[in-house]
């Protein structure tokens, strides 16, 4: 690669990647440990027309990776780096629920609130095939 | 230009790199995440997995031949074994098992892919190297290593200059988290989690110049290892400081200190 290959490298990784991490969170730039965040979980089943809350625990089992700290964390609270992750996926975390047995519709609300006292509720639901 | 300091810099960073992504980082306090295999991201199982895209989603046996790659690509690039290839490859297989689990992306291994990327485009296989490759582009070589890192250093002190960060409360609240070890952890982190606070965004955001005029470059490197040196013997966060001095590497310049210590002879 010569220095023309090189300028554009280095535009790309020095100020158009900083920059694009802006779309997924609070600022541009490597945040790390630059703040933090409370949340909670919420979880409710649809069983056909019975609805009942459970906790996020009980879908550990079907997840993986960083998600699974999460959701043990998620019922009693818990203060992490981000969750801006898992609110973009609220969806798919929704979806991966319906593996509870004879679960027809999933409810997840996640509620945050970061360190400048901001709170913010997103909520996701899924209908499940059966 | 000398690419010794890209060489260098290779070497480490292939090495954190390679161990980073084994089980036995998991012995290292402040890891996030260890790795529950022999590799990080070896799939679980018959569990769902949530990728950052459903399009890539890949199957268990496609993950698994990924981690294999991600590490081989990783010890050749580090070795100087065909490094261009092996580091892309390195950071391709990487970025596709953190695709895998995005919900656990972290900035420090981002951090520690682009600079292998950012070396493996370079000539960082010039010299140092089971196959050396004769160097292309030495100098913009070097200034794109030098602008990434200092790069890093700007981009983390900008979303610290915030009234939450400034205040100290960010780190008082990783200090109840236990992140602050010792009584080092406790001075810097909870009695004076303020001025911790402020001389960290002071820190970050000076280094772009330190690092960047030849004449404060070996002050700029010297402090921003003090810096790290502070980070791990306080809140230790993942690998973060051993990627940085393997980057800082970039900024040596062996030639120019051989100059000075023949002149400083009789």
């Amino acid at each position: 690669m010569g220095s023309r290959g090189h300028s554009i490298l280095g535009v790309i990784v020095c100020v158009v990647v900083p920059l694009g991490s802006w779309l997924s969170g609070p600022s541009p730039g490597y945040t790390m440990f630059a703040g933090y965040t409370d949340f909670r979980l919420e979880c409710r089943v649809w069983e056909g027309a019975e609805m009942r809350p459970v906790s996020p625990t009980a879908l550990v089992p079907y997840a993986t990776g960083y998600l699974k700290n999460l959701l043990v964390m998620g019922e009693a609270g818990g203060r992490v780096r981000s969750v801006d992750a898992l609110r973009t996926h609220l969806a798919d975390v929704a979806a991966l629920a319906c593996e509870m047995p004879r679960a027809t519709r999933i409810e997840l609300a996640l509620h945050e609130t970061d360190e400048s006292g901001r709170m913010r509720v997103s909520r996701s639901s899924h209908e499940c095939a059966r | 230009m000398s690419t010794r300091g890209l060489a260098w810099a290779r070497i480490a960073l292939g090495l954190v790199f390679s161990l980073r992504h084994t089980s036995l980082v998991s012995r290292l306090p402040g890891i996030h995440l260890p790795p529950e295999h022999a590799l990080a991201g070896w799939p679980e199982g018959a569990a769902h997995r949530i990728a950052v895209f459903p399009e890539l989603l890949l199957s268990n046996g496609a993950v698994s031949a990924l981690c294999i790659v991600r590490t081989v690509a990783g010890l050749c690039f580090s070795l100087g074994a065909f490094t261009r290839p092996a580091g892309i490859v390195a950071v391709a297989a990487a970025y596709a098992i953190v695709a895998q689990d995005p919900i656990g992306f972290l900035f420090t291994t981002h951090i520690m892919y682009l600079g292998i990327l950012v070396l493996a485009l370079g000539d960082a296989g010039s010299t140092l190297a089971l196959r050396p490759v004769p160097a292309r582009s030495p100098l913009s070589s070097v200034h794109v290593a030098r602008a990434f890192v200092a790069s890093v250093y700007f981009w983390s002190a900008i979303p610290k200059l915030r009234g939450a960060w400034l205040s100290g409360s960010v780190l008082r609240a990783y200090f109840d988290l236990g992140y602050g070890r010792g009584a080092l952890g406790s001075f810097l982190l909870g009695a004076h989690a303020r001025e911790s606070a402020m001389l960290t965004v002071a820190v970050e955001a000076s280094l772009p110049v330190l690092l960047l005029v030849p004449r404060t470059r070996l002050v700029g490197v010297l402090i921003a290892c003090m810096m790290h040196a502070m980070f791990e013997l306080t809140v230790r966060p993942d690998v973060l400081g051993w990627v940085m001095v393997s980057l800082l590497l970039v900024f040596l310049e062996p030639e120019r200190l051989s100059r000075r210590g023949s002149r400083a002879a009789p």
